[in-house]
């Protein structure tokens, strides 16, 4: 590098580091000086801050932004002075050393070599330079003096902006909200100096609907003003104005009375205005309009109700909807059913005018209507509020009416029930439930029977409880009920009370029999009533057919239709009788069967009950039923001479209808009579046995208070027997038995002092008198035992007497029958040669005869009650005579026509009189011969009073534990039914000894007889448990089924099968069109006829019928 | 055509009557056997029916309960059953109302088969004639329908067993054209529907009468659907 380059590199170098300095110096200062103005600024803004307009702002950033170029300009004058080449030069010669004006001189050298300068020395003099400020170093220590003074500068510049910085950053600290307000307002200085707009203004309520001639109440709202001017104009009319006060920003006027549309505004003192609106007048609202649905739940059966308008008071179920709509005056804003409290229970959907909503009321109450208009008036006209009686489905209602109490199960164990039952809105089904208890105690599994009611609102059931299959035993019970489902969805049920009916041991079966046989006797008293009125209006209607058959003797024509309509009803009464004499043969014959059922085989009954049947048998025989039958459908087709001999017919039936019923009604009563003496015995010999029992236990001692109870118990049985026994008196007084009433009479006093035996012995026990009230108890059994003996023997001196009086009245019979055979035989022979005058003469002499056949059969019937053997037979022999004797009458008044003689039809007489006296005499040695029987009769009859007696065995035996007796007497009486059980083993083995070659079932008696003796060895060793009584009651029913199984073999008699061997077919014809029975012509189809009138349809069809039966009959004159 | 392929056309068109059968009862095809008084065993043949009823369903698919339902003839529900079944060696005798009921049931549509196992057969005809009174039981030829489908018997009802050793017959009693009783005599059906070891009928014999058995109840079926 040259000499001249280093200088001004120098210089030029020194000129930089000054300038630069300057300008750091100037910076510092223009920082100062803005530091200085942001210090200031919060102190200008003021608290509030920048106030809107304030100019503040905008200046100092003004001279913020003035600093700037001012310290620019600022910079570069004072470069300008401070750092001109002389000074510059004049500070860098006395840093390097040189003369002064050295380095301004090389300076200027080495631009340029004035003309003459010796190149040489000028390099010369500028290497001196040169190589001095080469040596001096670096420009700041060039700069000399002049440097030291602007470095001074610099750094008093640089102390002033850290001195106005902490300034700021304390201003900064001690009000922060403040400085940065104000700062904020520096950073958006023209938005703080331009001026703020005003807020819009505003009226209320806006466009809407009022009432008409409201008085609207307006609002202005006008921010930052002191009051606006309202202005409005109805249609039609000049805008009118009106000045509102405003406070804060708010004020309020009233508008004159809404009656048409008005347009309303405000505007502002600077012209702002707010929007224009409409207050429209409208009219009141009415909602008068509604409809009520009604839709009841389904299960109450009840058809769907509408109600327009005026709702009457609502008594619905619950569960009920309720479908509500209707329509207002005008548009419809809210709508809404509100409760007792005003809580809404079922928003309406609005649609216009027109609203509709649905609802299922929880509750009872009054529910009022609540409308509002689209301007959220209430409605001037509402609906009257709704009133809901809500009524809850109750459960149903359930009795058992019948029996109504607990009671003996009929024998052939099937019970009748009347249930009653009812529901408010219907009965889904009636369940009879049902469970068995057996005698210790053990209770099935129940058994329900429903009932299917289909939702009647309320009904009888008459179910039959038949309980036949369920293997009962005595001493076991049936607990019943019945359960009555509703047809609610939740199926709400009720039960009745559970009612007993007990299995009764033969003892109280004894006594249903004889109810059951005492019914009877009194439905025959009734049918002989009936049938003799039903005999006299037959009689009547003969008559009355006779003479119109006088009147009308020579005319053809048929009898008058309300005379055919009366013999209809007639025969019609007849039929029903006869129905009523079947029924009451099928219910003997069920009582037959049922008492063989359950184990109550009596020989005597069951013979009695059968000859009862066989007397209704005979009281509405097959032919006559038949015969009633065919004259009905002849009826419609009978000529009036017909008609009367269908008349006499009928009459004669009714007469032998009611005499055999009358004659019947004595066997009825007896038999009723019978079984009350065996019943009343069979308590009295019972209640004998229990109160020897009982005798044993007080005098073994203990338990002195169960004891007394147990005796006044047997007491309270006593005075049930002694209520049967006047009855049972009573009903021998009036069947004239006064015999057997006096012993009946007897018995009852015997059975009085039985009674005050068992009363002292009660009292004595409470006393703890164990020995004297055993006494007592002991003599009070024995009387009782005296009581059924008494009974016993009534009852055989009745029978006997019966019997005597039935033997002789046969005698009698005999003798009469005899004696007119006699007389006729003498007749027959004056007969032979007499004239015909004599013969006339003799006619007196057979009507003589005549009424003594007749009285004959009178007394035989009255004397013998028909119970004797072959009484029908003999009647029937009887009847022949008669008709006999009347040919004898007849041929005596034409003894020359070509019949029979006189002679030869009183022949025929005395035949007939001698076998009736035959008859008469050999009906006893019938009676005899009756008795007999087969010997799988026998085996049969024996097996069922082994059933029996195993029933008896197995109720005394399950009667023993309930007593709590002592163990003494515990111990006789299991020995006393371990005995009668060894009985019955020896007889079920000796049976099965002998039947061993017979039928099936008796293979099993030697395992009956085996379980019997196990049986009879376990209760010897005083073992009495309910395994025991259990096998006692299997024995029982094994007993009664191989009995039943014999019977059923002995009907059944199934012949040995055999295949075929060869035969011969013979043609058969086709069949022909009567064979099939074809219609001739075809009816009309179904539907053509329900299309018809019924009146029409049943013309239609006769017709149809004559024509398909080829009789053509009287529609010829039906059709018009 | 096979009979066996006869029978399966036929269940075919036997299924509407089934139906309304099991619509009516609500449950499967039954026999009621008649329950009867008069001393005959109106339970004879235990196994017959329920053997019946068995081959029934196997040969044309008609749904059958497994048992038959004993009734009484006055029993309301005597309605419900479309087949109605007795027999016995004994003596029938109906009440005046039994009678009626009978009459009523069969001419309102039921169907009466009784088969003589030997005894019935004058009590039988005596209460037929007391219930028809206008009707006698007329013999029904080889060519009537009952014997030709589905299973053919070109000579008429078969012969089971001996009993008197007399030609099979089969009476019927028609209503307006509609077979209401049929009557089998000296064949002994029922025996021949019973189990095979009870009178050890040959094989071909018990398949005789069951396919006679099913002739006549799809007989009384189709004509109860017609």
């Amino acid at each position: 590098m040259s000499a001249a380059e280093r200088i001004r590199r120098a210089v030029r170098g020194v000129r930089d580091y000054l300038a630069r300095s300057l300008g750091f110096t100037v910076a510092a200062w223009c920082a100062v000086a803005a530091l200085g103005l942001l210090m200031l600024a919060p102190a200008f803004a003021g608290g509030e801050g920048w106030s809107a307009g304030s100019p503040g702002p905008i200046l100092i950033v003004v001279i913020l932004l003035a600093v700037v170029p001012a310290g620019v300009w600022y910079w570069r004058r004072l470069g300008r002075r401070r750092c001109a080449e002389h000074r510059v030069t004049r500070a860098m010669d006395g840093t390097a050393g040189l003369d002064e004006g050295s380095v301004l001189g090389g300076l200027e050298l080495s631009r340029f070599a004035p003309p003459g300068t010796s190149p040489g020395l000028r390099e010369l003099a500028l290497e001196q330079v040169g190589s001095r400020l080469s040596g001096a170093g670096d420009p700041r220590k060039l700069s000399g003096e002049l440097g030291k003074q602007v470095a001074s500068d610099l750094r008093r510049g640089l102390t002033a902006v850290l001195a106005a910085a902490g300034a700021v950053l304390v201003v900064l600290l001690l009000a922060p909200t403040r400085t940065l307000g104000a700062w904020g307002g520096l950073l958006h200085p023209l938005a703080v100096l331009v001026e703020p707009v005003l807020p819009a203004i505003s009226v209320e309520p806006g466009t809407v609907e009022v009432a008409r001639g409201a008085v609207v109440e307006v609002s202005a709202h006008a921010p930052l003003r002191d009051s606006v001017v309202l202005r409005w104009d109805v249609t039609g009319q000049v805008t009118r104005t009106s000045t509102i006060a405003l406070v804060d920003g708010s004020g309020s006027a009233a508008l004159p009375p809404v009656g048409a549309a008005t347009r309303y505004w405000i505007e502002a003192p600077d012209g702002a205005r707010s929007e224009v609106h409409t207050l429209t007048p409208v009219d009141p609202l009415f909602v008068s309009t509604l409809t009520v649905e009604v839709t009841h739940p389904p299960h109450t059966g009840l058809p769907p109700a509408e109600y327009q308008n005026e709702i009457p008071a609502l008594a619905i179920p619950a569960g009920t909807h309720l479908r509500m709509r209707g329509q207002g005056s005008r548009g419809i804003g809210m709508g809404a059913l509100l409760d007792e409290e005003g809580d809404p229970v079922t928003a309406l959907e609005i649609q216009g005018a027109s609203f509709e909503g649905s609802w299922v009321p929880g509750r009872s109450g009054t529910y009022a209507w609540a409308f509002a208009d689209q301007g959220g008036g209430d409605a001037a006209v509402a609906p009257e509020p709704l009133v809901i009686d809500l009524i809850p489905d109750q459960p149903p209602a359930v009795e058992i009416v019948y029996p109504g109490a607990d009671t003996i199960m009929p024998i052939d164990l099937r019970q009748p029930l009347v249930i009653q039952t009812q529901d408010d809105y219907g009965i889904a089904r009636v369940d009879i439930v049902v469970r068995r208890v057996s005698s210790f105690g053990e209770s099935g599994e129940p058994v329900v029977h429903g009932v299917e009611l289909g939702g009647s609102a309320g009904a009888i059931v008459r179910p039959i409880l038949d309980v036949s299959s369920w293997d009962l035993s005595p001493g076991d019970t049936i607990r019943y009920l019945a359960r009555a489902v509703d047809n609610h969805p939740s199926q709400q049920m009720r039960e009745s009370a559970e009612y007993a009916l007990w299995i009764g041991g033969a003892t109280e079966l004894g006594r249903v029999a004889e109810e059951e046989l005492s019914r009877a006797a009194e439905a025959v008293e009734e049918l002989a009533e009936e049938a003799r009125q039903a005999e006299e209006e037959a009689r009547d209607l003969q008559a009355r057919a006779e003479a119109e058959g006088e009147r009308n003797r020579n005319r053809q024509e048929q009898a008058d239709f309300a005379d055919r309509e009366e013999i209809a009803q007639a025969l019609q009464r007849q039929e029903e009788m006869m129905q009523a004499v079947d029924s009451l043969q099928r219910e003997l014959a069920e009582l037959r069967e049922a008492l063989k059922d359950a184990g109550l085989a009596d020989p005597d009954m069951e013979q009695t009950i059968e000859d009862l049947e066989q007397l209704l048998d005979q009281v509405a025989p097959e032919d006559q039923e038949d015969a009633l039958s065919e004259l009905e459908d002849q009826l419609a087709g009978m000529d009036p001479e017909e008609l009367r001999e269908a008349l006499e017919q009928m009459a004669l039936d009714q007469e032998r209808m009611r005499q055999r019923l009358e004659d019947s009604l004595e066997q009825f009563r007896d038999a009723a009579i019978e079984q009350d003496f065996r019943a009343t015995e069979r308590e009295a010999q019972e209640l004998a046995e229990e109160q020897e029992i009982l005798a044993s236990a007080m005098m073994e001692g203990g338990d002195e208070e169960l004891r007394a109870e147990q005796q006044a118990a047997l007491e309270a049985q006593a005075q049930e027997l002694q209520e049967h026994l006047e009855e049972l008196q009573q009903r021998l007084a009036e069947a004239g038995e006064m015999d057997a009433g006096a012993g009946v009479q007897e018995a009852r006093h015997q059975l009085s002092q039985a009674r005050q035996q068992m009363q002292q012995a009660s009292q004595m026990m409470q006393q703890g008198q164990q020995q004297d009230a055993g006494q007592q108890a002991q003599q009070a059994a024995g009387d009782l035992s005296e009581v059924s003996q008494q009974l016993g023997q009534a009852q055989m001196q009745m029978q006997m007497q019966q019997m005597e009086a039935i033997r002789t009245a046969l005698g009698q019979t005999a003798s009469d029958a005899l004696a007119l055979a006699r007389r006729q035989s003498e007749l027959r022979i004056e007969m032979q040669g007499a004239s015909a005058a004599e013969l006339a003469g003799m006619r007196a002499d057979e009507a003589a005869i005549a009424q003594g056949i007749r009285n004959l059969a009178e007394n035989y019937a009255e004397d013998t009650e028909m119970m004797a053997p072959g009484a029908r037979d003999l009647l029937t022999a009887v009847g022949e005579a008669m008709e006999q004797l009347d040919a004898t009458i007849t041929a005596m008044e034409n003894p020359r026509s070509q019949g029979p003689s006189p002679m030869a039809e009183a022949e025929q007489v005395v035949r007939t009189l001698n076998e009736v006296a035959e008859m008469a005499m050999t009906s006893g040695q019938q009676g005899q011969a009756q008795g007999s029987a087969s010997a799988s009769e026998q085996m049969m009859q024996q097996l069922q009073q082994l059933a029996q007696q195993q029933g008896e065995i197995m109720q005394d035996a399950s009667s023993l534990t309930p007593m709590r007796l002592g163990q003494e007497t515990m111990q006789e009486q299991i020995e006393e039914v371990a005995g009668r059980q060894e009985e019955v083993a020896e007889e079920l083995g000796e049976m099965s000894e002998d039947g061993a070659e017979e039928a099936d079932p008796l293979g099993d008696l030697s395992a009956f007889a085996e379980e019997a003796r196990r049986l009879a060895e376990a209760l010897a060793q005083g073992r009495l448990d309910p395994e025991v009584l259990r096998r006692q009651e299997q024995l029982f029913h094994r007993l009664l089924d191989a009995g039943r199984t014999l019977e059923r073999d002995e009907e059944s008699e199934e012949r040995e099968s055999e295949q075929p061997g060869d035969f011969t077919r013979e043609g058969v014809r086709a069949l022909s069109a009567d064979d099939l029975d074809v219609l001739r012509f075809e009816l009309p189809a179904a539907a053509r006829l329900r299309a018809l009138p019924p009146a029409q349809r049943a013309l239609v069809l006769r017709y149809f019928e004559r024509l398909n039966t080829g009789n053509p009959g009287p529609v010829g004159g039906e059709r018009r | 055509m096979s009979a066996r392929a006869g029978a399966a056309l036929l269940a075919v068109a036997v299924a509407a009557t089934a139906e309304v059968a099991l619509a009516q009862g609500s449950g499967p095809v039954t026999i009621a056997r008649l329950q009867y008084e008069g001393g005959g065993d109106w339970y004879a043949n235990p196994s017959s029916l329920p053997n019946l009823l068995t081959e029934i369903e196997a040969r044309t698919g008609i749904p059958t309960a497994e048992r038959e339902v004993a009734i009484r003839p006055g029993d309301p529900a005597l309605r419900d059953y479309p087949f109605l079944y007795m027999t016995g060696h004994g003596d029938v005798r109906f009440t005046p109302d039994e009678r009626l009921a009978l009459r009523r049931y069969l001419l309102e549509g039921g169907f009466l088969h009784a088969d003589d196992n030997y005894g019935l057969d004058e009590s039988f005809r005596q209460e037929m004639g007391r219930i028809f009174p206008d009707r006698e039981l007329v013999e029904l030829p080889p060519e009537h329908p009952i014997f030709r489908s589905p299973y053919e018997f070109p000579d008429g009802v078969p012969k089971i067993h001996e009993h008197d050793g007399a030609p099979p017959r089969a009476f019927g009693i028609f209503h307006q054209g509609r077979l209401v009783v049929v009557y089998t005599y000296e064949t002994d059906l029922g025996d021949g529907w019973e189990d095979p070891d009870v009178h050890e009928d040959p094989p071909e014999v018990r398949e005789d009468a069951l396919r006679m058995g099913v002739n006549i109840f799809l007989y009384a079926l189709m004509q109860s659907a017609s």
